[in-house]
């Protein structure tokens, strides 16, 4: 049977279709529920998906409003119960604002995803970057079938994407503890030195941090924008262009996977194995 | 240093928004009222206060940098009144007492974009600095400590439902009552 996903969507958010599509590319039945629907359709589901988008037009600051919705109350018990809860880009934003990641202390508000800063540039940025897997084997859902050290292109489009913390030592923590799951990174898989390799600014070039228990993670970069060989663009630092232009002119070839996909079979295996 | 503070003329969802969030979701049902506005603090060195007020005037005739006539309502903190704060912001008749709370980012990216159009592109080098802020009014039933306590609560998020107006890992929040802090503004 396939594993069944809900998507949450809230007013404002706008990559639940494509989230949708990625999901069941990549064997999951996935539903989209909006945020005021009765919440105990919830309870059947494996696991859930909070999209990217600007939930509540981002007022007050980005995922602040969503994180107080009563839906939030009952994915802190799905994600107790060990149900995976994986927040992409404003869903990021909405489970730190929430206290689910770090969620060392569940419910704390220990992290903040604060706009962007890099060197010498501030602002909206879109683009495909490159991160690479830094936490140990299957340690957190979106890596659970991925390697240490594998390099993944992957697109981010964000202005409020850096982690950051007043907490002293907070991030070396979450890094020895393997909760810094996806670091950005040069082409080569080195460490990302700057703009535009490291994008925002993030502490520990943190891309997407989880909870101890590896079940809850708040990613920034969109993974549904690569699930399809289609959507690498031609011109990507990578083995990934030259296996696009290379199926160029058959569309089913082109409906291969993309490089992003690992992060959603991950999901799938995760749940399969874990639940 | 002056300070531009800016508010809708039209009704504003944000503050109905987070009206809502406080009432419906956290409960906190002492507040009966939330007024948004910005804050721009222009910070113009020696310059004499006469001649920073007359710049101050200028750019808000002249320019939709700090505010749009056509979509705001403006009250310039700090210079001689010829119009009461009260034309900005005004208690409904359940409000006890209000507070302010103001909040700004540690690195203030939107200040310092503002300053680099001032003095690059529009010359005004008398404008050493800009600091942006949020400006949430939070109206009470009923007022006193606890009213004063509440509002610093909803100023600063610290768990899940508790607080809301900042997030301290990047931001601060000061906290005073609204009748000191708007007094003595001109209003537009």
């Amino acid at each position: 049977m396939r594993p069944s996903v809900s998507i949450i969507q809230f007013p404002g958010v706008n990559c639940e279709y494509e989230t949708r599509l990625a999901l069941e590319k990549c064997g999951m039945d996935a539903a989209i529920v909006r945020w005021n629907e009765p919440l105990s359709r919830l309870e059947r589901s494996d696991g859930f998906v909070l999209p990217g988008g600007f939930s509540y037009e981002d007022r007050v600051r980005a995922g602040a409003i969503a994180a107080a919705d009563d839906v939030l109350a009952v994915l802190t018990e799905q994600a107790r119960a060990g149900k995976p809860v994986v927040g992409i880009c404003n869903g990021a934003q909405v489970l730190v604002e929430a206290g689910l990641v770090p969620g060392t202390d569940v419910g704390a508000v220990d992290l903040a995803l604060a706009p962007n800063k890099g060197m010498g540039r501030d602002g909206y940025y879109a683009n495909w970057v490159f991160v690479t897997v830094a936490s140990p084997p299957k340690e957190s859902v979106i890596t659970y079938s991925l390697e240490p050290g594998e390099i993944i292109p992957i697109p981010i489009a964000n202005s409020q994407g850096r982690f950051t913390s007043s907490r002293r030592g907070i991030f070396e923590r979450l890094d020895g503890e393997g909760q810094v799951v996806l670091k950005y990174c040069r082409s080569d898989g080195r460490s990302a030195q700057g703009f535009p390799d490291d994008p925002n600014g993030s502490s520990c070039l943190a891309a997407a941090i989880a909870n101890p228990h590896g079940n809850v993670v708040a990613m920034m970069p969109h993974p549904e924008r690569g699930t399809w060989l289609r959507q690498v663009p031609d011109e990507l630092a990578s083995d990934w262009s030259a296996r696009k232009i290379a199926r160029r002119g058959s569309w089913k070839a082109l409906e291969d996977f993309g490089p992003c996909a690992g992060i959603f079979h991950s999901l799938r295996s995760y749940i399969e194995e874990r639940l | 240093m002056l300070d531009v503070l800016v508010r809708l003329r039209a009704a504003d969802p944000w503050s109905f928004t987070v009206l809502d969030t406080l009432v419906r979701k956290d409960g906190l049902d002492n507040i009966v009222a939330v007024t948004r506005l910005k804050s721009w603090r222009l910070d113009f060195g020696a310059t004499a206060p006469e001649a920073a007020l007359a710049i101050t005037r200028r750019l808000l005739r002249e320019t939709a940098l700090l505010a749009n006539p056509n979509r705001d309502t403006w009250l310039v903190r700090g210079a001689a009144g010829d119009g009461p704060a009260q034309t900005l912001w005004k208690p409904g008749g359940e409000t006890a007492e209000t507070f302010v709370v103001r909040v700004s980012d540690r690195e203030d990216l939107v200040g310092k974009s503002l300053v680099r159009v001032l003095r690059g592109r529009l010359g005004l080098l008398e404008i050493v600095d800009v600091h942006f802020a949020s400006v949430w009014l939070l109206e009470m039933r009923r007022g006193g400590p606890e009213a004063r306590a509440l509002a610093e609560t909803v100023a600063v998020t610290t768990s899940w439902r508790k607080g809301l107006l900042s997030n301290p890992h990047f931001q601060t929040a000061e906290v005073a009552g609204a009748e000191t802090y708007l007094l003595g503004g001109e209003v537009s």
